[in-house]
C-alpha cells in the first residue's frame, strides 16, 4: 500500500514548474489584480499544520518541521530523493578525525533583511540556543560540542556565553570541536536548530521569536505569529542563494489535530493537509490520485521496563513479543497504512532495513511454551502509551492479544499524557510496557539506533545499557566512510536486538491529500509538504 | 450541562442564583406523605409512566446482569476479539456486527450499559444524600448556616462547569467508575440543593411543624421527621432528570477523553472510538447512540411524569 | 434596587475569588511536569535550562506566592503571560468575539424556535403538531449533540457542501450556523417543554377568562397577556442558559475549529497552561455573574410582583 510519489530531479522540475506557472498566469492574470507580495507568478496555496507549528520561530525553540525548513536553511540540507545529506550553506565540511571539523561557506547567501549569513551567524545563533539561562528547549542537542558545560552548569550563572567548541575563523570559516567523534555530523547540521540567526534578531529575541528573518526560500509575512491567530503567511524570499520557492505566497493554517485539517480540506478550505489514522484509509478511497503517502522515519515499539524484575527474563520479553500479531493490527487498525516490523530500523532510512528482530514473528504457541518456561505470569499486568487515538487503539489490540494469546487475564492500559509518560519512564515508576513512538532526528540508521539504545540518550526509556552497543556505536562515529559506519551500525542494532530491550512493532506510514491544482507535491523527511517545491498549476 | 434540566415548573422555583432571599413566589405547599402513595398509585395504572417505566427497569435489569442479556445471539463474551473480525456489519449471531478490535459489538453495547448506568445512578445518589444534607440544614436553620452555604452554591453556580470537570478528571491518572461518579456529583450539589432549600423553607412555616416546635421536639428530630419527608417530594421527583444529564455528561467527557477510558466499556468509550472510524464504519456509532439515546430517553420522560404528576397544579 | 445591584456586585467578589482559587489550584496540582512540557515534551531538560524556565515561569515559587502575584496582576488588568510566552490578553481578545458570536448566535436560535414550537404546541394542545413537537423536542433530548455535531459537519459541510464546516472564515452567520444549531439542540428541548407548560398555565389562568368574557380578540389575549406572563420564567431559563453556553463551547469549537475560548481552554488544559486557563475561566466566570444579574434585573421588570427584597 505504499506509494513512492514519483519525483523528477529537484532542480530541472523546480525550474520547469516555475517556468510553467508563469507562462500559466501572464496569461490568465488580471494588470493591477495581482497582490503586491507576489512577485513574477507562482500562485498561491494553502497547507494546514498542527497549530505547535505556530508556536515559535526561534531555532532552538522551534523545533524542526517542514515549515521551519521553508523559513531555514542550514549549513547542510537533506537531499529528497537519495537521502544523502548535501551542502547548502556550507562550502565543504573537513575533519580527519570525525571530531574536529572545519566549514567553510558559501558566498552570496544572505538574510531575508540583506544582511550576509557569515560563520558568524551561525555561531552567534549556536551560543545562544546552547546558553542555558536563555531556556531554549532544544539546548540539548548541543551537548556534544566542546564547551556545552560551561554554559550549563549544574547551579548558578555561566561564566561564559560562548561554546569553546565553536571558533569562527573569519567571515566564510568556522571551527567545530565536539566532545566526541560523529561521522554523521554533517546529517545533524542538516536539522534547522542548526540555523544562523542575523544580528537583528538579538535585539529582541522574543519579537524574533514570533516574526523571524531567516535565510530559506519563503519569509514569514507581518505579523508573523499573532496571538491566537490559526494562520500567517509567507512570501517568496527573491533574494534566496538556492534554488528558490515555486509558489509566491503560501498560507500557513493551524488545526488542532489531523482529523480537522483533513475535514477542512474535504470541505475545499486548505490545500494541503497531513491524514493519519483512519482517514489515510478514506483518502486513499475517495482522493487516491490526489495522495502521497511515505513511510516514517521511526518506528512504533513496545518496550520493556528493564528495571522490573518481572521483565528481568528475556524469554518474557520474547514470548510478549511473539504474542503479537503484527500484521492483523496494520491491516485492520491502520487500513494496511504501515509496515509490520521486522527489524528495529525501517527501510527507509538509510542503512536500515535488516531483519534483526528474531522474535517479532507472530507464533502464539512458541510464545506461551516461552512464557511458560520463564515461570508463567503472576499478578497483575499494565500497558502504557501516550494520548494519542491511533496508539492507543493499537494497544488495545495489543491487550487482547497478549490476553488471548498468553493467558494474562489482569491486563488493563493507561493513556498518559506525553511529557507524564517520559518523565515517569525517566524515574523508573512504570511497571508495565509501553508503546511509543520515536522517529529519527536526521535519516541515517545511526540517528535511531542511537536514540533507541545509547545509554545516555533521553528517548532511550527502556533504561537499555550494554557495553557491547555503546562500543560498537562508537566505532560508527569513528568510522572514515559511510559504508563502513553503515556497517558497524548494524552490527550494533544486532547486538541491541539480540537483548531485546524492546520489541518493534511497525514502521507508520504518512499521507499528505492534495487539491488537484497543486503539483509535486512530496512528502519531506519529518513528514510534511516540502513547501518550497509545490507548484500551483 | 448538569443544569436547568433539574428545574420545576416556574412556580415553584426561584429564578436565577443569588435571588436566594426572596423566594419567587411563595411555593405551593408540599404534597403530604399520604398523598404521595395515592398519586404514586395511580400512576402505575397509565402508560405514560408505564412505558418508560418499564424501560427503566429493563435497562437497570441490563446493568446489573449483563451476562444474562449478552448471550442472546450466542457470542456473550465482550473481550472475545480477533482483528480479523475488525469492522465488519452486522450478520448472523452478530446483531450489531464487530468493533474495530474485532469484538462483538452487541455484547459491548450491552456490558457498557453498566458502568453508564452505575455513574448515573451513583452519582445521582451521592448528589441527593448531599443535597438532603445541605439544603435542609440550609433551609431550616437559617442565619450563617445558610448565609454559608448559599454563598458556596455560589461559586459552584459560577464555575463553568465543563471546564472545572475536564481539569479536575485531569487530576487523576486513572477514571474508574467511582471517580468520574465523584466528579460529576462536585458539579451537580448545587442544582438539587437549592430546590431541596426552596423546599425546605416552604414547610418550615408549616403548622405541624410549629406545633412540633411547641412541644419540645429537638431540631434533628424535626428535621428527620417531618421536615424532609415533606420537602423531598420535588427533590425525589428530579432524580430521574438528573439521572439521564448525567449519563450525558459522563458521555460527553469521556468523548474528549477525560472520562473513562479503555479497557472500561462504556458508551462513551464506544463514542469516542467510533469518532476516528464512522466514516468507514457507521454502525460503531450508530449502535452505542442508540443505545445511549434511548436511555436517557426513558430516564427523562420517567422523570417528566413524575414531575407532572406531582405538581398540584396540574392534577 | 441600587442597594439591590450593589448587594448582588459585592456578592460577586467572594464568588470570583473563589472559582478563581479552586481553578488555580487544580490546574497547579494537575500532574505532569510544566518545565518538560514548556521545553517540549521529548527533549532533554538539563539542570541549567530547568532553573531557566523556572525563573522566567515563576514556578519555583511555593503555590501562594505564585497565586498572590497572579491575582494582583488580575486587579491591575494584566491577564499576564501563558506558558508559550502569549499575552493571554491578546489571546482572549482574538477568541472572545468568536465564542460571544456563537453563543449569542445558538442563544437566538434556542430561544425563538424554541419559543415559537412551544407557543404553537400550547394552542394547539393535544393535537397532532402538539404530539409532533413534544415527541421531536424529546427525542432531541436524547441525542448527544457531539453526535449530531459530527454528523451535520459530515453531512451538511462535505457531502452536500452547503455550508462552511471548519474555522470562521466564511465570517457571520455562514460559518456559525452549523455549530450553532448544532449547540442549540441542547437547550432548546427544555425552552420548548418550559414556554408549553407556563403557556398552558397561563391560559388556565383567570385573567385569561376575563378578558374573553370582555370580548377581546383570542390572538390579542394570546400575545398582550399570555405571552407576556408567560415568558418570564422562559427568560430566566434563557438567561441561565446564557451563562453556561459561555462555558459549553468547547466540544462544538474544537470539533468545528472555531478559534474561540471553548477551544483555547480545551488546549490550554491539555498543556497545562495554567494562565491561559485561568484567566479565560476567570473571564467566563464574571460573565456567567453579570448576565445572572442582568437576567434578575429583568425578571423584576417583567414581573411587577416581585419586588426584589
Amino acid at each position: 500500500m505504499r506509494t513512492i510519489p514519483a519525483r523528477s530531479n529537484l532542480l530541472r522540475g523546480a525550474g520547469a514548474a516555475v517556468g510553467a506557472s508563469c507562462l500559466l498566469l501572464a496569461t490568465t492574470s488580471c494588470s493591477g489584480g495581482a497582490p503586491a507580495a507576489a512577485s513574477q507568478g507562482g500562485g498561491s496555496f494553502s497547507v494546514g499544520v498542527p497549530t505547535s507549528y505556530l508556536q515559535h520561530f526561534l531555532p532552538g525553540q522551534a523545533g524542526d518541521s517542514g515549515l521551519d525548513e521553508a523559513i531555514w536553511t542550514g549549513l547542510t540540507t537533506l537531499d529528497q530523493q537519495t537521502g544523502k545529506v548535501v551542502n547548502a550553506v556550507a562550502q565543504s565540511l573537513q575533519t580527519t578525525d570525525q571530531q574536529h571539523w572545519t566549514i567553510t561557506l558559501k558566498s552570496g547567501w544572505t538574510f531575508q533583511n540583506g544582511e550576509p549569513v557569515t560563520a558568524q551567524s551561525f555561531a552567534d545563533s549556536w551560543n545562544a540556543t546552547a546558553y542555558g539561562p536563555n531556556a531554549m528547549g532544544f539546548n540539548y542537542l548541543f551537548s556534544n560540542f566542546q564547551g556545552y558545560d560551561a554554559l550549563n552548569p549544574a547551579k548558578g550563572t555561566p561564566t561564559t556565553n560562548k561554546l569553546s567548541g565553536v571558533t569562527v575563523v573569519d567571515a566564510h570559516t568556522l571551527k567545530v570541536s565536539l566532545t566526541a567523534p560523529l561521522s554523521t555530523f554533517p546529517y545533524v547540521l542538516a536539522g534547522t536548530t542548526f540555523a544562523p540567526m542575523p544580528k537583528a534578531a538579538f535585539t529582541n529575541l522574543s519579537a524574533f521569536d514570533k516574526q523571524p528573518i531567516g535565510d530559506g526560500p519563503y519569509q514569514v509575512a507581518a505579523p508573523g505569529i499573532a496571538n491566537g491567530a490559526q494562520q500567517l503567511t509567507l512570501n517568496r524570499y527573491k533574494g534566496y542563494a538556492g534554488t528558490k520557492g515555486n509558489a509566491a505566497t503560501i498560507t500557513v493554517k493551524a488545526y488542532e489535530t489531523d482529523s480537522t485539517a483533513f475535514t477542512s480540506f474535504q470541505a475545499g478550505a486548505v490545500d494541503i493537509a497531513t491524514v493519519s489514522g483512519n482517514d489515510l484509509t478514506q483518502a486513499s478511497g475517495a482522493y487516491h490520485s490526489q495522495l502521497v503517502t511515505a513511510s516514517q522515519p521511526g518506528v512504533d515499539y513496545f518496550g520493556f521496563p528493564l528495571w522490573d524484575k518481572q521483565f528481568a527474563d528475556p524469554r518474557v520479553r520474547e514470548a510478549f513479543s511473539m504474542a503479537i500479531d503484527r500484521a492483523s493490527i496494520v491491516k485492520a487498525l491502520l487500513g494496511g497504512f504501515g509496515d509490520p516490523a521486522t527489524g528495529v530500523v525501517p527501510t527507509s532510512l538509510p542503512g536500515g532495513g535488516q531483519a534483526d528482530c528474531g522474535s517479532c514473528s507472530y507464533n502464539p504457541a512458541k510464545a506461551r511454551q516461552l512464557l511458560a518456561e520463564a515461570g508463567g505470569w503472576s499478578g497483575p499486568l499494565t500497558l502504557y502509551t501516550k494520548q494519542d487515538a491511533t496508539t492507543q487503539t493499537v494497544l488495545q489490540a495489543i491487550l487482547d492479544q497478549l490476553r488471548t494469546n498468553l493467558g494474562i487475564t489482569d491486563i488493563t492500559l493507561q493513556a498518559q499524557s506525553l511529557d507524564q509518560i517520559y518523565t515517569n519512564l525517566g524515574a523508573h515508576k512504570l511497571d508495565g510496557p509501553f508503546l511509543l513512538y520515536t522517529g529519527a532526528d536526521y535519516p541515517n540508521a545511526y540517528s535511531l539506533a542511537d536514540e533507541l539504545f545509547s545509554a545516555d540518550s533521553a528517548t532511550n526509556v527502556t533504561g537499555y545499557n550494554s557495553p557491547a552497543f555503546t562500543n560498537l556505536l562508537s566505532q560508527a562515529a569513528s568510522a572514515g566512510t559511510d559504508s563502513q559506519a553503515t556497517s558497524l551500525v548494524q552490527q550494533a542494532t544486532r547486538t541491541a536486538m539480540n537483548d531485546l530491550p524492546l520489541t518493534p512493532v511497525y514502521h507508520p506510514v504518512t499521507g499528505l491529500v492534495h487539491a488537484t491544482r497543486l503539483s509535486n507535491v512530496t512528502i519531506d523527511y519529518l513528514g510534511d509538504a516540502d513547501l518550497a517545491a509545490v507548484s500551483v498549476n | 450541562m448538569l443544569s436547568h434540566r433539574g428545574q420545576l415548573e416556574p412556580a415553584a422555583s426561584s429564578p436565577a442564583p443569588g435571588a436566594s432571599a426572596a423566594p419567587a413566589a411563595e411555593p405551593d405547599p408540599p404534597l403530604g406523605v399520604p398523598q404521595r402513595f395515592s398519586v404514586l398509585r395511580e400512576l402505575l395504572h397509565t402508560p405514560r409512566f408505564l412505558l418508560p417505566g418499564a424501560l427503566v427497569v429493563l435497562l437497570c435489569l441490563i446493568a446489573g446482569f449483563p451476562q444474562a442479556f449478552a448471550g442472546w445471539f450466542g457470542h456473550g463474551d465482550p473481550t472475545v476479539c480477533s482483528l480479523a473480525d475488525s469492522g465488519l456489519g452486522p450478520r448472523s449471531g452478530h446483531p450489531f456486527g464487530f468493533d474495530i478490535q474485532g469484538c462483538d459489538l452487541y455484547s459491548n453495547v450491552i456490558y457498557g450499559t453498566r458502568n453508564s448506568i452505575s455513574i448515573g445512578l451513583l452519582t445521582t445518589a451521592l448528589t441527593l444524600l448531599v443535597a438532603l444534607v445541605l439544603g435542609s440544614l440550609s433551609g431550616y436553620c437559617g442565619g450563617l448556616v445558610d448565609g454559608l452555604i448559599s454563598r458556596v452554591m455560589d461559586v459552584f453556580f459560577g464555575f463553568p462547569t465543563l471546564v472545572g470537570m475536564i481539569v479536575i478528571l485531569e487530576m487523576f491518572t486513572v477514571h474508574s467508575v467511582v471517580s468520574v461518579s465523584l466528579v460529576l456529583t462536585f458539579f451537580s450539589w448545587p442544582i438539587l440543593t437549592r430546590v431541596m432549600r426552596s423546599s425546605v423553607l416552604a414547610s418550615r412555616n408549616l403548622d405541624y411543624v410549629a406545633a412540633a416546635r411547641e412541644l419540645g421536639s429537638g431540631p434533628v428530630r424535626i428535621l428527620v421527621r417531618h421536615v424532609i419527608p415533606n420537602s423531598i417530594t420535588p427533590v425525589a421527583v428530579l432524580a430521574s432528570l438528573n439521572i439521564a444529564s448525567v449519563i450525558t455528561a459522563e458521555s460527553a467527557l469521556t468523548f474528549l477523553g477525560v472520562g473513562l477510558q479503555a479497557p472500561s466499556i462504556s458508551w462513551g468509550v464506544q463514542l469516542n472510538t467510533a469518532q476516528q472510524y464512522f466514516t468507514t464504519h457507521l454502525n460503531l456509532l450508530l449502535f452505542p447512540a442508540l443505545f445511549l439515546s434511548v436511555t436517557v430517553l426513558g430516564f427523562v420522560l420517567l422523570g417528566d411524569c413524575l414531575r407532572d404528576a406531582f405538581d398540584p397544579e396540574l392534577r | 434596587m441600587a442597594g439591590y445591584l450593589l448587594r448582588r456586585a459585592l456578592m460577586m467578589i467572594p464568588v470570583l475569588l473563589g472559582t478563581t482559587l479552586v481553578i488555580y489550584a487544580a490546574v497547579y496540582a494537575l500532574p505532569g511536569n510544566p518545565v518538560q512540557s514548556l521545553a517540549g515534551a521529548n527533549n532533554v531538560v538539563p539542570p541549567s535550562v530547568a532553573h531557566a524556565i523556572e525563573a522566567k515561569y515563576h514556578l519555583d515559587q511555593p503555590f501562594f506566592v505564585q497565586y498572590w502575584d497572579y491575582l494582583s496582576a488580575l486587579l491591575h488588568g494584566d491577564f499576564g503571560v501563558d506558558l508559550n510566552g502569549n499575552s493571554v490578553a491578546s489571546i482572549i481578545s482574538v477568541g472572545w468575539p468568536v465564542t460571544v458570536r456563537l453563543a449569542l448566535t445558538t442563544w437566538v436560535l434556542e430561544g425563538v424556535v424554541g419559543i415559537a414550537l412551544g407557543l404553537l404546541a400550547a394552542v394547539r394542545r393535544g393535537k397532532t403538531i402538539d404530539v409532533a413537537i413534544l415527541a421531536g423536542t424529546t427525542a432531541v433530548l436524547g441525542v448527544p449533540y457531539f453526535i449530531t455535531a459530527y454528523v451535520a459537519q459530515i453531512v451538511l459541510g462535505v457531502k452536500l457542501g452547503w455550508l462552511p464546516v471548519s474555522g470562521v472564515t466564511a465570517g457571520w452567520p455562514l460559518s456559525y450556523i452549523v455549530p450553532a444549531g448544532c449547540l442549540a439542540l441542547f437547550g432548546l428541548p427544555e425552552i420548548s417543554r418550559l414556554t408549553r407548560a407556563s403557556v398552558l398555565d397561563n391560559l388556565r389562568a383567570d385573567y385569561v377568562d376575563t378578558a374573553v368574557a370582555k370580548g377581546l380578540a383570542p390572538r390579542r389575549i394570546l400575545v398582550r397577556h399570555v405571552l407576556r406572563n408567560s415568558l418570564i420564567p422562559v427568560v430566566s431559563m434563557l438567561g441561565v442558559n446564557l451563562g453556561y453556553l459561555l462555558g459549553g463551547t468547547i466540544l462544538i469549537e474544537g470539533i468545528f475549529n472555531l478559534p474561540g475560548l471553548g477551544y483555547q481552554i480545551y488546549h490550554g488544559i491539555n498543556q497545562h497552561n495554567g494562565p491561559l486557563v485561568v484567566g479565560i475561566s476567570t473571564l467566563l466566570v464574571l460573565a456567567f455573574l453579570l448576565v445572572n444579574l442582568i437576567v434578575d434585573v429583568l425578571y423584576g421588570v417583567l414581573d411587577p410582583r416581585i419586588r426584589l427584597a
